[in-house]
This record gives C-alpha cells, structure tokens and sequence, in this order.
C-alpha cells in the first residue's frame, strides 16, 4: 500500500527521479530526496527497528533526527539514522540491534523478561557467583552496542577546512533566516548553517498551509541564497561551541572549524512526547513528525488518527493532518481547547472531536497502533482510567510540548533559567558575542519569531563591527506551549521515557528512590538520555519526573550538561585529512635507492640502515665493518645547527655550556655538553670557533628547537650582544668515517687534510667539489672521520659524489643502529638514551665535560651541589664471549636480591665478537672486573664484568693519527 | 578553482639578513627599507621585509642584482647573510585563498596584499609573500627538510579542490 501524498507545495522529492532501495531484503521505491524512513513509509513499511533493550519493534517518532531507533547498518557503515539519511539508489540496508530481522527479531522475547531487566539490573543481580562475572559481562558486552563495525574498514577521511565570518546565525527556520538577511544587509559575512537538507525550517512544514507566511518565507529564502554576504550550508550541523566563538561545523564533505565574530543561535525546539502506556508502538509519534512527513515527502502519516494536544501547535497539526487526508477520530486536549486560539476552532469546525482536559492513558495493538484510550484528567493530572473513551485508529500523534535546543547555549556559558511561564528552558542573559532568537529564545508567534531573528541579526552585524545596535526585539510569548506534566501512570507500565534506552516511568522513579535523586547521576544510574539521541527526546520529561519525585522546581532539579557533538560524528569527519609533518634530508632519494629502511626520529624520517643483507643485523653488521675498515658515510642532517654571533658570542657560550668556549682557538672544535638549571644533562654537541665572535653550535636531533629557544631567551634575558641563528635544516651534514677518510676526501677538497695542518678536533672552512663547506675532524664512531657540513642546496650532489667516487673502497652508507653500535663501542653516551631525567655529568662519567671553575654557566651551582651525592655510575660492562642470551635495554642489575641498576645501551658487538653495553650501578663501590647479575626477560641472573670505557680503541689512537689506506690499522 | 595550481619556485635565493648593522644596509637598496612583515617587492617575486628590528629577508631571483648589492654592502662588519635554503612554491589560480582554509588556520581572504604572513599550514611553519600585483599568485616557502612533505600534501589537497 503507498502512502505517498499528492504533490505538496515545499516538498523536498523530486518526483522526476525514481530510487529504488532495499531494506531487510524488502523493496521500497522513493524519490531522490526521500530519506530512508519516508521511503520506507511511502511504501507502507512503518517498522523501522527493534529497541535497545527489550526489542520492542518501532517506529519514527521525529523525523527530526533523534530517532534512535531507527538505525540501519549498510555493509560498510553502520547507525545510519534513517529519519534522516538520504535514500539512495541501490542501497541496500538492515536494522542494527536485531538477531532475525526487525519483523522476526529472536530477542523479541525480551520485552516478557523486563520486570526482570530493571534500571540498574546488571550491576543488582550479575556481580554472584563470582565465577559467573566473566561469562555475564561477555553476555552483556554482545548484547549492548548498536550495529556492527567492519572490521575490514577502509581508512576513510574526509578534510577539514576552515571558515571565517562576521556573523555565525545557527539554524535556517524564521528566526534564522531573519537574522541571516537583517546582518548580511548590514554589510556582515554572513555563515548560516542548518542540519536539514534545505532552509526554512518550521515556515517548510509547521506554516506549510498557512498562506500568511508564504510572502515572507519567499522573501528570506530568495534573499538568503542570492546574497552575496551570506554562505549557506545546509545537512550542517553545528556540533558544539568554544571559547571565542569556535564552532566545528560537520557537513557531508566534512566538518568547518569556523571562528565567528557573533554568533546567532536560532536553533529552534525539539518536540516532546507525552507518556502513556505503549507510546513506543509504531504509528505514535510527534504531530511536527507527520507534518514533517506530509510537507518534506509527501507521506501521509496514518489514515485515522488520536492526537493528544496542549499548545496551539497541536491543532495546526491537526489541520495539516486533515488536509492530507488523515481522519482525526479523537483529539485529548490536556488543558481546555478553548484556549488554543482560531486554530482549535477551525478544527472543531471540521467535525473532530474534542476531549478537554483529558489524556491519552494507553493505545492498543502488536506491531502498530490500533486504537487509542482517553481518560479525563483528575484534579492531580492524573488519568482517571474508570472512565475510559477508546478510538480506533492506526496513528497517534502528541503536541504535548516542546524542549528549546540549548545545548551550545549552555556551552558558551548562557544564563539558562526555566520559564514557567512559557513551559521551557530559556537563556536570560548571553555572553558578549553570543545572541539568541526565535523559539529558543521563548518567542513563538511567527511574526515574532522573524522580528525577534531580524532584531538578533542586526545586534550581531553591529557587535562584529564594534558597534551596537538599537533594537527592539519582541516579547516573549506569555502563552505556555509546553504542558507542565504531560506523563500519565500506568500499572502495566510500558509508558516510555526514553525511547533509546527503553526506560520506563516506573524505572526513573525506582531510581530515584534508590536515592539516585541528583539529575546527573540518575541519568547515569537510569541511562535515561545516553543512547543515540542523547536524551533530546527524554531528557525534558526525566527533569519533570525527578522534580516531581523531589518536591524541588525544574530550576533547582538543574539540567544535565550538554557537551559536544550535538549529533554523533563520524571518526573520519572528527580525524579529517591526515597532517602529520615529516622531515627529509636533502639525501632522502639516494637513502631511498640505496634501500635505505627508515625510522622515526622525531618529526625526521632517518635511515635505520640500508637493507644490503639477509638480515637487518647482518646488514648492520657489514656497516660497521666498512667503518672500522674501510669508509663508512652516515647522514647527520638532522643534527641542531645553531650560529652565535657577536661581541658576546664566546660569553654565551661559556654560559649555555659545561666546558670553557671563550678559551677556544679560532679553528677548533670542542665538546659542549649542556645541563639544565637543575643540573640534568638535556643534549650535547660539537662547538666550532669560526672567530673571536662567532661560533657554530651542533646539537642532537631532537633538542634542535628547545635548544634554539634556550638561547634566543638567554641572549635577552642576559643582555649580551650576540645573536642567534637556527640553521638546522638550512645546512646539511655527512660524517665521513673509516680508515679511508682521509685519503679519499682529500682527492675532493682544497683543504690541506694532513695531520698536521688540520689535527684532530680542528674545523677548517673551503670547498668538497666545489661546494662550499665545513669540516670538523670529529669521529662519534671512533674512526678518523670528517663531519662535512653544507648548504643544504648541496648536500645532495656531494654525498653521490662521494658514493661514486669512493666506490673504489667500498664505501657503504651506514645508518643510526650502526652508528649506536660504534659509538658504544667507543664508549660515547647518547643523551636521552645514556642519560634520563635525573641524569648529571658526574653520574654519566663525564666530569672532564664540566669546568666548575668558570664564572659561571647554567646549572652550575646544582652540580656543585649534586657532586658529593653521586649515587650511582654509568659503566662499561661486557658478557663472556659465547654467551647465548638477549640482554636488552632497561635490564636491571641485581645484587644480594636488590636493585643495583640499569642497563642503557646494549649491543654484540662484531669487532670484539660478544655482547657490551653500557648500564648505570647504584653500587658506589663497584669497580672495573668486578661481576654484576643482570636479569633478562625470562628472569634468569647472568653474570657481566665491568669494563672501562671505551670498549674500543682506548688510546683514541684511530682518530687522532694517521691510520694507513688498506687495512685500519694505525701507521 | 579548475586553474589552481602548485609549482616549486624556480631560480629563486633566498637570504637572512642579521646582525646590527643590518637595517643600515638594507635600508640602502634600491628598494628600499620595508615595514615590519610588509613587503617591498621588485620583479616578479623578490622581496624584501623585516621580521625584527635586526633580522630580513632577501628573496631574488638566482644570482640576482639586489643579492649581490647587499652582498657587497655586508663585508661590513655587523652584517650576517646566511644562505636561505628554503622550499619554495608558487600557488596561483582564482581559489587559492579557498584552498588554503583547509591547510591554514589564518584567513587568507583577511590578507592584504604585500602582506608578509607567517603561519602553520598542514603542520608546518611557513612565510607566504601575498602579492601586491597579481591576486590570484602567491609565493610561499618554509625548512626546505618539510619541502617534500609539504609539496605532496598539498598537491594532494589541490587535486581534491580541483575535483569540487
């Protein structure tokens, strides 16, 4: 059977585009423009899912986009909201929550358990036995949760953007669009936003047969989509608001993180249900959802209807359901229809009967509603069910009452007070820059309604220029439109309050009772407005009922709080397009072709080593080898690089670092090692004396900025005459390392390499193929080698020059695991793997580093306090040669069944044929050949001797003489 | 936004100009002393402007004329030129400013031209030199180590503004 209208003036479909979908397996034809749910209605399929708890078989309710039960699953999406989801040709769904299908869903059989599966049922009867825990909670795990995830999902994002305006108006209805056109003609950008697929709001379906708005709404919307001033973005939900009038915007192409000057808030109302016995069958829903319905798809709502009423809206329901064909058996008026104005007397007019201060206290029927029961009210607002009147019918639709949408008023701090002249929440003062409008700000004649949004409009047009207007805005209405208590006892219960979570009266008053009497916590206790539709539908009616329960006023029972996302958001909107900022050297290709395998280091991409052996080890390995051997070169782009220049310079460095700088010869380099004020070791380096009043500072990769700021904030704070330059990733640098060093590079530069005109430790300045350079003969490896460091413009070209040219000795590029390797060997400490937060010189064997006699330097005054406190020693150990195990980093050491230690470093180490490392001993006594215990993984003691350091070369001969062409061995 | 398009900048160097007796030579060129993160543009992307009372930058085209007068002007003492090695991009076509609200948090449309800006975009600290001739061109730079990142992502991203 169809239940498609005949074509309504404002309706959304488009007739000319048949789509066809499948639900459950069951056809349903629509229009390009139907949503899921009106598709499925316009074919007579008014069973849209199964409930939460009980399995109850639903319906709509609001088509307003908190129809909770109403979630459908595609086969790569899931809670797809059909009341409000575009159909789509060939889409094929089903109900989320069901085992069997909505019509023949297994736990069905739920609903008879419920007086079992009260509030709170699991944590009352599922903590005994304790051996049954386990086995509940799985059974509760896979009963709860709506729909299923894919998880073959594909990695899905959609891209933020961001957005600017004057003026920020929330919500397309009268007030909204008023507002929209009054500041775009004030010369305001203007950004209006609204969650429905098209502007107009409630002038598109509650005023959608009332001939006086139609010049006005022509006007607005006209207006609205041709200004220039003003953005629209329609299926746009304004998800929540920060500080500064921040708004996250989430449209189908993605969310808008807009910054507003104002913000205009016309967000409009959510209507309420009334309570009564099985308001949950299919065919109950709100009257602005069957308007809705009739105005937006041209799908009637039922053939016969009950209506229960108690606000003027009601009877322009009633009116719209009577032009659509839909015969009104019965309407309950819960107050007196004599005070609904003309509209209750043109439906009078039109033969409907009328039942004053009565209410609807149950429908009747299995899968849809067919017939509905009137009892009169007594004088406590209850039903008094001796005196019942039952219609037939196949919908009932409520009017009971309204629920402004405040959420982001209460995020940006409004003063929201209930008006119980009105019936609602409303804001009495908003914050600078925030103004409301419409019905949300208590506001209801519809005239009214456009003034009070043009008025709001112009106020913020002005604001956002610094100015104020002078406006008039209009009263709020002295009507009531919400009913104070439309929610009627039932002894068989069933009278939902929440339709997400399947809570009933009696469920929110037990638990109450149990003294969960706080609005927060009974809404957790209860999980009254915790499902999909986070409470928009139940939360107004669980405040009246808690209030009620406590004697206590709407005002002091409070509201819960309303956090963003208005609407659940999809994790690929919330994630957006992926900006995660990585860093290549100017080497990075020829890592690549050189098969370089990559790690993270910090933001930087650095290779781990270069995969040229059937293993990762083996391929370290034979990096290291050609080092100690032959000619190793190693990228060390990402090496800090600091300039200081100035009359100061040599002073700011005696103070950023341990060692003198100022005593420095001009073509040397030295050792800088840095500590904080608390004397913590925070990075070390290499200083090159490039004048009297300039230096060249390296640090380690990942201390490139903090050290940067370090200095640019000692220069002022110390008022020295230097400055300093971040050149880290201006410059590149290559380390040139291995027996070959020398005789090689030498054949590329106009530097004068021998021993005695550039010696260990000096830096010289000229040309490596022509390109500009500096070297420094520093070796973290423990070879003679030459740090090379270039513009980065040139790096590139060098270091091929350099694979090319010396291929003759197999040179191989190594990586940072080689690197580790040697320079554990050599016994160097890596900051931050060596040392941790606590870490000072003395502690780390490095005292030669600190020269205490100097003036002054930072963290001075701490070491010389933490000298004598010394509590532990970072030592060189070694393994037996043969040893079997896989000692690791962060092994402790053991003594006497105590702490006594940790290893730092740890590594086998080819040239000397076993495993070495570095650990630090809590033992102040223990001294070089003396055992340690180590206990690995598996808890197993070993036995390691201490060892001085360094492990390799101990004369530091490799590095400091001539070291023959062949074979590594020193001349 | 068909026509948006993103080039790397070719035949361009950059400098940074530091030190005390930096204003004196910079406020010797031909073009001139610029405001604070305005620009003072010659030909068709060089540019100076002040980032601190002591501190420039000097782009102009390779081997260019302005480069070279400062250059000779900097063998005095107090004046540091460091080479610049930045990545740089030209991003032209009518909807740049568009596309830009999905990498950048600033409101480009609020810019002026001969703005200099500085500002993060997709992660990344970045100048832009907003024209004060072409409106629909803009010539931006940033650490030449997030050059090829940045290039890839927002190629991606121009695809994804093109396709709109």
């Amino acid at each position: 059977m169809s239940y498609r209208l005949q074509e309504q003036p404002l309706e959304w479909i488009d007739r000319s585009k048949t789509i066809n979908i499948e639900v459950e397996g069951k056809p349903a034809r629509g229009f390009a423009g139907d949503t899921i749910t009106s598709a499925m209605f316009a074919n007579g399929d008014i069973h849209v899912g199964r409930s939460f708890k009980y399995h109850r078989i639903r319906g709509a309710v609001t088509f307003a986009n908190h129809d909770g039960n109403a979630l459908f699953q595609s086969s790569d999406e899931t809670d797809i909201r059909g009341d409000v989801v575009p159909a789509v040709d060939g889409m094929k769904l089903h109900a989320v929550n069901t085992i069997g299908g909505v019509q023949n869903d297994k736990f069905r059989f739920l609903g008879l358990l419920s007086r079992f599966l009260v509030v709170g049922f699991y944590y009352k009867g599922l903590f005994k036995p304790r051996f049954m825990r386990s086995f509940y909670e799985r059974v509760i795990r896979e009963s709860a949760g709506l729909g299923k995830v894919d998880l073959n999902w594909r990695n899905k994002r959609k891209s933020k953007r961001y957005g600017f305006c004057d003026v920020l108006v929330i919500g397309a209805g009268p007030a909204g669009l008023s507002a929209a056109k009054a500041a775009a003609e004030a010369g305001a950008q203007v950004m209006l936003v609204d969650e429905n697929a098209h502007i107009g709001g409630t002038l598109d379906y509650q005023y959608a047969n009332d001939d006086s708005v139609s010049a006005a709404r022509k006007e607005l919307k006209e207006y609205v989509l041709n200004s220039d001033n003003i953005e629209v973005q329609t299926s746009a939900v304004a998800l929540g608001w920060y500080s500064d009038n921040w708004v996250p915007v989430n449209t189908p192409t993605g969310i808008i993180k807009v910054r507003a000057k104002q913000v205009v808030m016309a967000t409009g109302l959510f209507e309420q249900p009334s309570i009564f016995h099985y308001n949950d069958l299919p065919g109950v829903m709100m009257a602005s959802a069957a308007q809705r319905m009739i105005a937006r798809y041209a799908v009637k709502p039922a053939e016969v209807a009950a209506m229960v009423v108690a606000n003027e809206d009601g009877y322009r329901a009633a009116l719209d359901l009577l032009k659509a064909g839909v015969k009104i058996n019965a309407i309950a008026d819960l107050e007196d229809h004599e005070t609904r104005g003309d509209l209750a007397k043109q439906v009078k007019a039109q033969g409907v009967q009328i039942y004053d201060r009565h209410a609807i206290y149950e429908v009747e029927g299995k899968k849809r509603v067919t017939s509905a029961t009137l009892c009169p009210l007594d004088s406590n607002g209850e039903c008094d069910s001796t005196r019942k009147t039952t219609v037939p019918c196949d919908g009932v639709f409520m009017s009971v009452g309204w629920a402004p949408v405040t959420h982001l008023l209460f995020q940006c701090k409004s003063d929201i007070k209930y008006n119980a002249e009105i019936g609602q929440f409303r804001a009495e003062s908003m914050p600078e820059g925030m103004f409301a409008a419409g019905r949300v700000n208590g506001v209801f004649d519809i005239n009214d309604q456009m003034a009070d949004g043009a008025g709001a409009g112009q106020q913020a047009a002005a604001a956002a220029k610094g100015e104020t207007a002078d406006v008039q805005r209009p009263a709020l209405t002295t009507i009531r439109q919400s009913h104070e208590y439309p929610i009627f006892r039932h002894p068989k219960h069933k009278n939902f309050i929440d339709f997400d979570e399947d809570i009933q009266l009696k469920d929110y008053i037990n638990a109450a009772k149990e003294g969960f009497d706080n609005i927060e916590l009974i809404k957790r206790f209860s999980t009254n407005g915790m499902g999909p539709s986070q409470g928009k539908h139940s939360n107004m009616n669980g405040i009246r009922i808690l209030s009620k329960f406590t004697g206590k006023s709407i005002d002091e029972t409070g509201t819960t709080t309303a956090r963003p996302m208005f609407h659940p958001t999809p994790i690929q909107h919330l994630g957006g397009r992926r900006f995660r900022a990585e860093r290549v050297s100017p080497m990075q290709q020829s890592h690549v072709d050189n098969k370089a395998v990559f790690m993270e280091a910090g933001a930087w991409l650095r290779p781990e080593y270069y995969d040229t052996e059937p293993t990762r080890l083996e391929s370290i390995h034979a990096e290291a080898k050609a080092v100690r051997t032959g000619l190793g070169i190693i990228d060390v782009s990402t090496l800090g690089k600091i300039e200081i220049f100035g009359p100061d310079a040599a002073e700011m460095m005696d103070r950023i670092c341990t060692m003198r700088m100022s005593n420095m010869v001009i073509g040397k380099t030295r050792y800088a090692l840095v500590v904080d004020e608390a004397g913590v070791i925070t990075d070390d380096g290499v200083v090159v004396r490039y004048a009297d009043d300039h230096f060249y500072y390296t640090t380690t990769s990942g201390s490139a900025d903090p050290a940067f700021r370090t200095v640019q904030k000692q220069i002022l704070e110390w008022g020295l005459k230097c400055e300093a330059v971040n050149r880290t990733a201006q410059l590149a640098a290559m380390n040139l390392a291995g027996p070959e060093a020398r005789n090689k590079l030498a054949q590329f530069t106009d530097i004068d390499l021998s021993e005695e005109a550039f010696p260990y430790l000096g830096a010289r300045t000229g040309h490596v193929f022509g390109k500009p350079v500096t070297l420094a003969r520093v070796g973290f490896v423990g070879e003679l080698g030459y740090e090379i460091h270039c513009l980065a413009g040139d790096a590139a070209e060098i270091w091929n020059n350099l694979l090319k040219e010396c291929a003759d000795v197999n040179i191989r590029p190594f990586g940072v695991e080689c690197q580790r390797l040697l320079r554990l060997e050599k016994g160097h400490v890596i900051v931050t793997q060596d040392t941790d937060g606590l870490t000072n010189p003395w502690e780390a064997g490095m005292p030669w580093a600190v020269h205490m006699k100097k003036d002054f330097f930072i963290g001075q005054r701490s070491l010389e306090i933490l000298k004598p406190l010394q509590s532990r020693t970072l030592h060189g150990f070694m393994f037996p040669e043969g040893f079997k195990g896989e000692p690791k980093e962060c092994h402790l050491l053991i003594k006497d069944g105590e702490l006594n230690g940790r290893i730092t470093s740890v590594s086998f180490s080819p040239t000397f044929n076993r495993w070495l490392g570095l650990a630090y001993v809590d033992d102040m006594e223990a001294k070089i050949g003396d055992g340690v215990q180590i206990r690995l993984d598996d808890g197993t003691l070993v036995e390691a001797e201490l060892v001085s350091l360094p492990f390799y070369d101990p004369e530091g001969k490799r590095q400091t003489c001539d070291v023959d062409g062949t074979d590594g061995k020193v001349a | 936004m068909k026509n948006l398009k993103l080039e790397k900048a070719q035949n361009l160097e950059m400098w940074h100009i530091r030190g005390a007796a930096a204003p004196a030579a910079i406020s010797s060129l031909s073009c001139g002393t610029p405001e604070m993160f305005k620009i003072n543009s010659f030909g068709d992307f060089g540019f100076t402007t002040a980032t601190g009372r002591t501190e420039f930058y000097l782009v102009d085209e390779k081997d260019g004329s302005v480069a070279a007068e400062l250059k000779a002007k900097a063998d005095d003492a107090d004046t540091f030129m460091f080479p610049r090695q930045d990545a740089l991009f030209v991003l032209s076509g009518e909807g740049w400013k568009e596309m830009m609200l999905r990498v950048s948090a600033y409101n480009f449309k609020a810019a002026n031209d001969g703005d200099y800006i500085t500002v993060n975009m997709a992660g990344v600290s970045t100048w832009f030199r907003v024209s004060d001739t072409d409106p629909n061109k803009v010539l931006f730079g940033c650490d030449p180590s997030f050059g090829h990142y940045l290039y890839e992502t927002l190629c991606d991203v121009v695809e994804e503004v093109k396709a709109l």
